[in-house]
């Protein structure tokens, strides 16, 4: 999770958008988020009472297939819990959420979409807080490995995770809740708590909001830890958005 | 003035639902209130559908009912049924057209090495390698067979098919269920001392690709892989299509007969042995158990409002403290109405190593409520109570006789006219007293090798096995009397059908169709003898 890079509102005519970047998979990534929008042919599919999250992955050189179709499942079973799709003006309509990969590895046929899982998860929330879609709660998501030694190993490469015993990816909300794990591989449940309690303390670090609201902020730099990142991410966007406002104080 | 008063006793009655009606109107509550009955009343916290939260659904399994595959299944978790055909087909090492790069990569890797214990893991590598990067494992699901209201028949698959599609093959990779070795075709080439001169004639060609240095070693080379296509077709669909559908590419795959291969240096062919003895079983690693769950929550509006989301810590002292309301059940083994209320899901597949649990995937999604301590207590339950299907598939009797034949000459000759009016009245008879209610059976057999062929209900399929039986197996939950198909429309749908699979499960819907329309049995007759003559001919004219 070091040096992640991310900008956000790269694209014009979406609602919000967000650029990621993570080095030490090669992962490059675009999201586009439109919300609330109408679908228009899918009427009959609609809740009456929510929005309706729909997800597209798109892979960098080939078309989609059956893997971004669960990657995609995946997604949207996350997001749709976290978005409040109650709010006004977002029943009946749809959230669409559009994902390129843009560089790294491609996922071939049947291959473990782990690698690429917490990325996704990242430029996706990015793109919705682009987009100013109401949230209950942000998150981070952290990709742990298991080597054949039983060691946890974290910030895989494509390489590592080939070779590991198992991947697991684990998201947790700002609250720390467990949103979200896939395991595969073979292992027993004490390393999975271990890899359980490495992911939390990767995912929150020391920037965990305290009671009453404050961020303990420490001197080292918090883009390091992936919550600290997505907070920081948006505040630098909002520090330029509101430049002209912040300078004539 | 008289109506109104002769109507005012029966209104309270107009106005209380009958709880079939409850259950649509107002799911969450009907389920809720099963869940969390009132202290006062004494009665179990039980699921709608009567079982206990943790209770899985009576699963039940039948190997080898499909004959001209090379393993099958038909798996039924309560009213979800899936049905599994294994067709092995050859893949020769030719036809792979990075294969003798990757061959000679290989070989100087294993020299360099060397050494006993990176000896296993180059070999791990190996399998993983030919299995995954040579796709010998070809799974695919198909939900478009009118299996729940939902799906509509012969549209494309669905996401939930491909997703489906997808989990079945990254677990069948990550699970390394099964062995590269069964599926490798070897060759060994002979030691031909004397014919020095012809050899060298063949050296030389082969120089032009190969290296030159088989001259003195002559290893056994792979001349071919069998690929396992793997079609899981759910055929009712009533929640839980992962399980039904692991299940039953795990049996199929453990009733996985491969025939005995060869390469042929004078046809320069690989043949096969039609002898059912010298066929082998696949050896598969383990048996991978999976089981799902789902977290209903008691407060249905938890969505609604926008409430202050309280932190993890938070919430569990929270939770001790109303530990008398309970606020959410995990549901194992949901079925359609179950799934239908509920977004947090867990999938736990498990296996047993030398007595101890491994988990080889769990996955949990689309909720918060679920963490360690559940999980750990579901994974216990799942290596427990959740191996259903592995005591069934153990104890069920493998009913394949002639499987390997792939021919669908031999229906024509065990099917004799008479054995279809016979097969049909029974079926359509049997049909009938079903709607009556009462029991009948689900299954008709019918032996392969006696011409007289007789026939026989399912009272006891142990025991006819024992005695070589045979089973045919018509599924029962195919027609769905709001989709009335003509009994043609249904010839013609199995005729577009792709697969060897599907023509027993058409054949089933097919009489089914029929006797739910009231054919006559002479018109039936003739509709089914098209139809087998048709799969007598190959099945793709």
């Amino acid at each position: 999770m070091v040096g992640l890079t991310a900008s956000l509102s790269n694209l014009s005519r979406s609602d919000g958008s967000a650029s990621y970047k993570c080095p030490a998979t090669g992962y490059d990534l675009l999201g586009a988020v439109n919300a609330p929008i109408e679908l228009p042919a899918r009427r009959d599919a609609l809740k009456p009472e929510e929005a309706t999250v729909e997800v597209f992955v798109k892979p960098g050189n080939t078309t989609a297939g059956v893997g971004e179709r669960y990657v995609e499942g995946i997604l949207r079973s996350v997001l749709s819990k976290i978005v409040l799709g109650r709010e006004r003006g977002f029943p009946r309509r749809g959230v669409v959420i559009t994902l390129a990969i843009v560089g790294g590895e491609t996922v071939d046929r049947g291959d473990s979409y782990l690698t690429i899982l917490p990325a996704l998860l990242h430029t996706s929330l990015l793109a919705l807080l682009s987009a100013a879609v109401p949230l209950s709660m942000t998150f981070s998501a952290t990709l742990v490995g298991v080597n054949k030694s039983g060691a946890i190993i974290t910030d895989l490469s494509a390489v590592e995770a080939k070779a590991a015993a198992s991947l697991h990816v684990l998201a947790f909300s700002s609250k720390n809740h467990l949103l979200l794990n896939q395991s595969e591989g073979r292992f027993d449940f004490d390393i999975w708590e271990q890899v359980r309690d490495r992911a939390l303390s990767i995912c929150q670090g020391m920037t965990t909001p305290g009671p009453d609201g404050d961020i303990a902020m420490g001197d080292e730099a918090d883009s390091s830890r992936p919550e600290g990142f997505v907070r920081e991410t948006v505040e630098d966007r909002l520090y330029k958005d509101y430049s002209w406002k912040i300078d004539s104080i | 003035m008289a109506s109104t008063s002769t109507a005012a006793p029966a209104a309270p009655n107009s106005l209380s639902l009958p709880p079939s009606q409850f259950a649509r109107l107002q799911p969450h509550a009907y389920l809720l209130a099963h869940l969390s009955p009132p202290s006062s009343s004494n009665q179990p916290s039980i699921r709608a559908n009567g079982r206990a939260p943790s209770q899985f659904r009576v699963t039940s399994a039948n190997a080898g009912s499909l004959t001209h595959t090379n393993g099958s299944a038909v798996i039924r978790l309560g009213d979800t049924t899936a049905v599994c055909g294994v067709r092995a087909e050859i893949l020769h090492t030719d036809d792979i057209a990075s294969w003798s790069v990757s061959q000679s990569t290989n070989a100087n890797k294993r020299r360099r090495i060397g050494e006993s214990e990176k000896e296993t893991e180059t070999k791990d590598e190996e399998d993983r390698a030919h299995i995954e990067d040579l796709n010998l494992l070809v799974p695919n699901i198909s939900l478009s067979t009118g299996c729940a209201p939902g799906f509509i028949p012969s549209a494309p698959p669905s996401a939930l098919a491909q997703s489906l599609s997808h989990q079945i093959l990254s677990l069948l990779h990550t699970s390394r269920l099964v062995q590269a070795e069964d599926l490798r075709i070897w060759y060994q080439p002979p030691n031909l001392g004397p014919e020095e001169v012809q050899q060298h004639n063949d050296e030389e060609q082969m120089d032009l690709d190969a290296g030159a240095n088989e001259e003195e070693t002559k290893p056994a080379e792979i001349k071919a892989f069998w690929v396992l296509y793997i079609d899981v077709m759910l055929i009712s669909l009533a929640g839980n299509p992962f399980d039904a559908a692991w299940a039953s590419v795990l049996a199929a795959l453990r009733d996985t007969k491969l025939p005995k291969a060869w390469w042929d240096v004078d046809n320069e062919s690989i043949l096969c042995s039609d002898d059912v003895k010298e066929s082998q079983k696949l050896s598969l690693r383990g048996l991978p158990i999976s089981s799902s769950f789902c977290v209903f929550e008691a407060d249905a509006a938890a969505g609604w409002r926008a409430v202050v989301i309280p932190d993890a810590e938070e919430q569990k002292v929270q939770d001790s403290k109303h530990s008398s309301q309970q606020q959410k059940w995990i549901l194992a083994d949901p079925d359609g109405y179950e799934e239908g209320l509920v977004q947090e899901r867990v999938y736990v597949v498990v296996d047993k190593e030398e007595g101890k649990t491994v988990i080889v995937k769990m996955e949990k999604l689309g909720g918060w409520t679920v963490d360690s301590e559940d999980l750990r207590h579901l994974v216990d339950i799942s290596a427990q109570s959740g191996t259903p299907s592995e005591s069934h598939i153990d104890h069920e009797p493998h009913y394949y006789q002639h499987h390997l034949a792939n021919d669908g000459t031999r229906l024509k000759k065990t099917f004799s006219a008479d054995l279809f009016e016979k097969m049909t009245s029974r079926y359509s008879r049997a049909i009938k007293t079903r709607r009556r209610g009462s029991q009948v059976p689900a299954e008709l057999y019918y032996t392969p090798r006696a011409h007289q062929g007789e026939m026989v209900s399912n009272n006891n399929p142990a025991s006819l096995t024992r005695h070589g039986w045979s089973v045919l197996q018509f599924p029962t939950t195919l027609m769905r009397p709001d989709h009335p198909q003509s009994p043609v429309g249904c010839f013609d749908w199995c005729r577009s059908a792709p697969t060897a699979l599907i023509h027993h499960i058409s054949l089933g819907r097919f009489l089914r169709t029929a006797a739910h329309r009231g054919l006559p049995g002479k018109a039936l007759l003739v509709e089914l003898c098209r139809a087998f003559d048709w799969l007598a001919m190959g099945g793709n004219g």
